[in-house]
């Protein structure tokens, strides 16, 4: 892959799209974060069931996330709202985006798979989650937009009442 | 003692089906009910939420006694279907048997008690227990044990070690409960007043109902009553918890017109006139649908129905709660996990006849507002997990909630909205008398049983 500077040069230029998402997502900034997403988002967290066949997720099955445009707007709303309890005082996020892999798809897309870790600490509990997020990503002239993102999460439940981040 | 009391109402006595008083010369275990909860209901102590004697109390005077709301019969579409959940902190398997028959059985090896069902959901024939791999069937019986010849010369009765089973399971409208009890009533019985508001709720469109896309599961640190007491009958606390949702409009400002209606058996519901969750931000197609369901409410039961599409927010003792709101509709069950804990297990339920592009918008709809993440459910967890964290020292759990708010302005509700619709209910909208209701039930159940 080193032999391939094609790959090397979508790989930095991802790399430096999740630094810049990394750090908007660590203050906040959700409003700027909208723009990183195409108007044809899908962005969906899906629930894992335990089966007896191990843990599985289903497109048809409720999602954590189960977001387009305008869902997602509404959420940052919320949150950007003095009301937003939740949130009152704000956490203290670490996002740690890793292992990033990225090919280039027939009709243009990139389509990106990366390790997520995610560290929250809130005025009244901390908790983690890991995961493998799968974007789908439109190139621009010099970045990217999110037409899709699908994490699975590696817990079976949320741990802990109140989920208020993003993943 | 009487199921109902005298209230005054403009001079006449009227009779209302409250919950009976709670007697001041009964006893909780070593507790006297008199230091727990007044008479009317209007004050209950901390003592209730944070108290581990009256927990394990719980759990054998309610949780092993009341029917409990298990699941959707849409989650059991064929024989051999199951999935597992709990009853208190019972571990439960559900499960369509070979014949059909709604079954369930404790999650429990008649052996030595490892878990024979370790998936959420599946199809199966046969539970096989990991420790020893003794092998039960859907009718719980105990199909086979290894070495029955060298290990037990065939001396072990098979017949008398099957999984222990539920011994009353039953199903409303779809809704499937079980109980315990030795001597538990029907489960019409048990419902009472209430089946007819959830028949409202669940018999809209020919069809029935079905819950859609699995199950939502978190935890809330948080004793089981806050959350069920809330979706029984709070409406105060809309305004200030979910202040951003009104703010974003996703939900307009909450009024007083509206009803809270308890039906004396600990069972409530209560709704905002048009029902909860009318908005301007980020609608669907359901808002149609319901003005057409309740045109045809109308036209059945006159004018006054109107107000029951939705039927609203509410919690049929002790743990199940619905959210019959004008954008989606939701049912969970909050599961005791220890005093100061809960597991929310939460569907989105449907009608079956909705268009396919409806349902996954109405499910959208109930996730962004109350699955795990929703931005109404966060602001709840987080405030409720608080109100816990407060109660942890030895100061935070002396003391008692308040719950004055609408004292004495119950009529019975068919004053109000004609002969059909059973229970009472105020002139307002955010009154507490259906927490009031709540744990006057729940100390009729809960006094120790020379006591009651």
């Amino acid at each position: 892959m080193t032999g391939d500077p094609a790959r090397a040069s979508l790989l930095r230029e991802l790399e430096a799209f999740y630094r810049r998402e990394v750090l908007l997502l660590q203050d906040r900034r959700y409003g700027e974060w909208l723009q990183t997403m195409d108007s044809a988002v899908s962005y969906r967290v899906p629930v894992t069931t335990s089966t007896l066949d191990g843990l599985v997720t289903r497109e048809d099955e409720l999602g954590y996330y189960d977001e387009d445009f305008t869902l997602l707007k509404a959420r940052v709303a919320k949150l950007e709202s003095k009301m937003s309890w939740v949130e009152h005082p704000p956490s203290r996020l670490r996002y740690f985006v890793q292992v990033v892999d990225a090919r280039h798809e027939e009709d243009g897309v990139i389509v990106a798979r990366s390790n997520l870790l995610l560290l929250q600490y809130r005025w009244n509990m901390e908790q983690q989650f890991s995961g493998e997020r799968t974007d789908t990503l439109v190139a621009l002239d010099d970045d990217f937009r999110i037409r899709s993102r699908r994490v699975v999460l590696d817990r079976q439940a949320v741990g802990k009442q109140g989920l208020s981040v993003f993943f | 003692m009487s199921k109902t009391e005298n209230v005054k109402n403009a001079g006449n006595p009227v009779r209302t089906p409250m919950p009976p008083l709670v007697r001041q010369d009964a006893q909780i275990g070593s507790v006297a009910l008199s230091q727990l909860i007044s008479p009317d209901g209007s004050s209950v102590s901390r003592r209730l939420f944070v108290d581990e004697a009256l927990y394990r109390l719980e759990q054998e005077r309610i949780f092993a006694r009341c029917w409990l709301y298990l699941g959707h019969e849409s989650a059991l579409a064929e024989n051999g279907s199951f999935f597992t959940t709990t009853m208190g902190e019972d571990p439960v398997i559900v499960v369509r048997d070979k014949t059909g028959r709604l079954r369930s059985f404790l999650n429990s090896c008649s052996h030595r008690g490892a878990k024979v069902c370790r998936a959420d959901s599946g199809t199966t024939t046969l539970f096989r227990c990991p420790y020893h791999a003794w092998t039960y069937n859907t009718e719980g019986e105990l199909a086979s044990v290894p070495r029955m010849g060298p290990a037990y010369a065939n001396s072990l009765d098979r017949s008398e070690l099957g999984l222990r089973e539920v011994p009353h399971v039953d199903s409303f409208r779809g809704m499937i409960f079980g109980s315990w009890g030795s001597e538990a009533p029907s489960l019409r019985e048990y419902l009472g007043d209430m089946a007819f508001y959830l028949e409202l709720m669940l018999s809209r469109m020919e069809g029935g109902t079905e819950a859609i896309g699995g199950v939502h599961k978190w935890t809330i640190d948080v004793n089981w009553k806050i959350p069920s007491e809330n979706f029984a009958g709070d409406h105060y606390h809309v305004p200030s918890t979910h202040g951003a949702g009104v703010q974003m409009g996703y939900r307009s400002p909450l009024t007083n017109n509206g009803y809270c209606i308890q039906t004396g058996n600990g069972h409530s519901i209560g709704s905002e006139r048009g029902g909860a969750q009318q908005g301007t931000a980020v609608q669907t197609e359901y808002a149609g649908f319901m003005q057409r369901m309740r045109s045809e409410l109308v036209a059945k039961h006159g004018e006054a129905a109107e107000a029951f599409v939705p039927i609203g927010v509410g919690t049929l003792f002790p743990n199940m709660s619905f959210l019959d709101s004008a954008r989606f509709r939701a049912f969970r069950v909050w599961h005791p996990r220890g005093v100061d804990k809960i597991e929310v297990h939460s569907w989105c339920v449907v009608d079956k006849a909705l268009p396919p592009e409806l349902k996954t918008a109405v499910r959208r709809q109930y996730s962004l507002a109350f699955g795990p993440g929703g931005i109404f459910e966060q602001d709840d967890g987080d405030i409720w997990q608080s109100v816990q964290d407060a109660m942890r020292g030895y100061i935070g759990r002396q003391g008692r909630f308040n719950y004055q708010m609408g004292l004495g302005r119950e009529t019975p509700t068919a004053e109000r909205y004609g002969p059909p619709f059973p229970g009472s209910c105020s002139d307002i909208l955010m009154t507490e008398a259906n927490q009031r209701a709540f744990y006057r039930h729940y100390a009729t159940l809960m006094a120790d049983p020379d006591d009651r």
